[in-house]
């Protein structure tokens, strides 16, 4: 809970107007389905603004999650994110597994690419990690490229499979492998073979080898090093 | 001139109609939420449906230029199943709150039993919780009868007057429903009692205020271009442009922004678009060269 802690006192001090409107939004006996309308509407309500933070916040923003400022986070998902830390706060059986991954099937496009990044984020975060590892299949790149970039939660739990699954299908629909992160350290002989043999059969076709492979290729470099 | 059509189904038309309203002027759709011909038997089709109208079909509409909107709620003719209604109504405060829900309807009756009665009741005070208007369906069948029964249901909820939009009016009705303070709807379709030419004669004698035409286009025989037909029709009838206007863009406009929820500035013009674009990885075209909105669209 240290974490949502955090993420409450950063909220408090550095967009206390999302802060003080979500707290309103938690009301006693609010049926389920409520809240997960609630959380819909907050897009509505919020917009699509980025939230900026401070040298001073993002240090200790930084400090706390080993991890940089989330930049891309837009007021929506900040009151989305906040929305679900104090509604599990307020009623620990809200947000299980179970709810999180109705949250997902139920969501329109907007709160499927919230999920997606604010994921790392939520209280017992672990606990999602098969509805999330499903997501790696959507069919929208934009959800998945929320999932798959700047986002710490796959490397902090994704199995070593989905983890190499998610790379490829960068690879595969021409996002850059960069913004992946961990990359580097879940990187291992498994994945370089299956990146090398998909961009050989793009090779054998006659095919551009696609733009993520160039960073894997570098790791490739080093591990032989 | 712009047109909106408030009433049409547009998940049973194929991407030619939205070629042709695009082309006629209509600039604008709203679409109810109603049943498919035969009963949904589960709850789980209904979020399927409810998910189609806020996510795939608004995408499609925009990538003809058109704005889109819906309506939802559980259609009266679905509503006498009890482990059906009870679960749509449990949702309903959920798929109420997505951006592109500008009303609660089609609601209504159909057969006129306390089942339909109690879920037509239970939807307009959802209606009023979520701040929504309402789209009321009247029966066909025993119309004098079940309209009045209708409107009573919608006096006793306790909803302002303006935010009820009563569909499928005739010169017998319009006038109460406009007594009413209610915007008076008109479902115009080819080959009936009620087709254009009648409708303006409704628009010349009744005038401009609260009151609304639609196709009502579906997957049965229907038209999907009868707003702009009846635009023509109202032209015939030397019926002002600006009156014109007034019932075909200006009124469902107004009408529907009492939600909250719909950008008035934002539907004055076409939405951009470029047919290249994917929702969801998935296109409208099979192989064609995508057109688009011009350099705007990106
Ligand atoms: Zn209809």
């Amino acid at each position: 809970m240290q974490n949502q802690i955090h993420i409450q006192r950063f909220a408090e001090e550095n967009v206390s107007e999302i802060y003080k409107a979500v707290r309103q939004l938690i009301v006693p006996g609010q049926s389920h389905y409520e809240r997960l309308g609630i959380f819909a509407s907050l897009h509505r309500a919020w917009g699509d603004d980025p939230v900026r933070a401070t040298g001073k916040a993002a240090a200790s923003w930084a400090a706390q999650f080993s991890q940089p400022f989330p930049f891309f986070f837009n007021k929506t998902d900040w009151a989305r994110l906040l929305f679900l830390i104090m509604a599990s706060e307020h009623d620990a059986d809200f947000l299980t597994a179970e709810t999180f991954d109705s949250m997902i099937r139920r969501g329109d496009h907007s709160e499927q690419i919230t999920l997606a990044k604010i994921l790392f984020y939520l209280p017992e975060a672990g606990e999602y990690r098969q509805t999330a590892e499903r997501m790696i299949a959507t069919n929208s790149s934009d959800v998945f490229k929320s999932l798959a970039h700047h986002n710490p939660y796959p490397m902090a739990y994704f199995s070593d499979l989905m983890f190499q699954q998610m790379v490829l299908k960068a690879l595969f629909i021409d996002l850059p492998s960069r913004p992946i992160l961990g990359l580097d350290q879940r990187a291992n002989a498994e994945l370089f073979r299956m990146a090398n043999d998909y961009v050989r059969e793009r090779e054998i076709a006659s095919r551009s080898v696609p733009r993520g492979f160039a960073y894997i290729e570098s790791l490739q470099a080093e591990a032989r090093a | 001139m712009k047109m909106f059509d408030p009433h049409i189904h547009m998940t049973s038309r194929t991407t030619d109609d939205y070629e042709r309203l695009a082309a006629a002027g209509i600039q604008a759709v709203c679409e109810p939420a109603f049943w498919m011909g035969q009963p949904r038997t589960h709850v789980g089709t209904f979020e399927d449906y409810f998910l189609s109208l806020v996510g795939w079909e608004k995408f499609r509409a925009e990538q003809f230029g058109i704005h889109h909107v819906c309506t939802l709620a559980m259609n009266p003719k679905e509503a006498n199943q009890p482990d059906l209604a009870k679960g749509v109504l449990e949702l309903l405060p959920l798929y109420l709150q997505k951006d592109s829900v500008v009303a609660v309807g089609e609601i209504g009756l159909d057969d006129q039993t306390p089942a339909e009665q109690e879920v037509m009741a239970a939807q307009i005070e959802l209606a009023i919780k979520f701040n929504l208007p309402i789209l009321i369906h009247t029966p066909h069948r025993d119309k004098k009868e079940g309209t009045q029964r209708c409107l009573d249901i919608v006096k006793e909820s306790g909803i302002a007057p303006e935010m009820v939009l009563v569909d499928h009016n005739t010169e017998e009705t319009v006038q109460g429903v406009l007594d009413l303070g209610y915007y008076a709807g008109h479902s115009v379709y080819p080959h009936t009692k009620m087709e254009e030419t009648r409708m303006a004669k409704i628009a010349k004698e009744f005038g401009s205020e609260r009151i609304i035409v639609n196709s009502a286009a579906d997957w049965g025989v229907s038209d999907p271009l009868m707003v702009p037909k009846t635009v023509q029709a109202m032209r015939d009838l030397k019926i002002s442009e600006e009156e014109i206007e007034t019932i075909v863009w200006k009124n469902p406009l107004g009408f529907f922004a009492q939600s909250g929820r719909l950008d008035v500035e934002k539907f004055e013009t076409r939405p951009s678009f470029d047919q290249a674009k994917l929702f969801q990885d998935n296109s409208v075209l099979r192989g064609q060269a995508p057109k688009a909105s011009g350099p705007a669209a990106n």
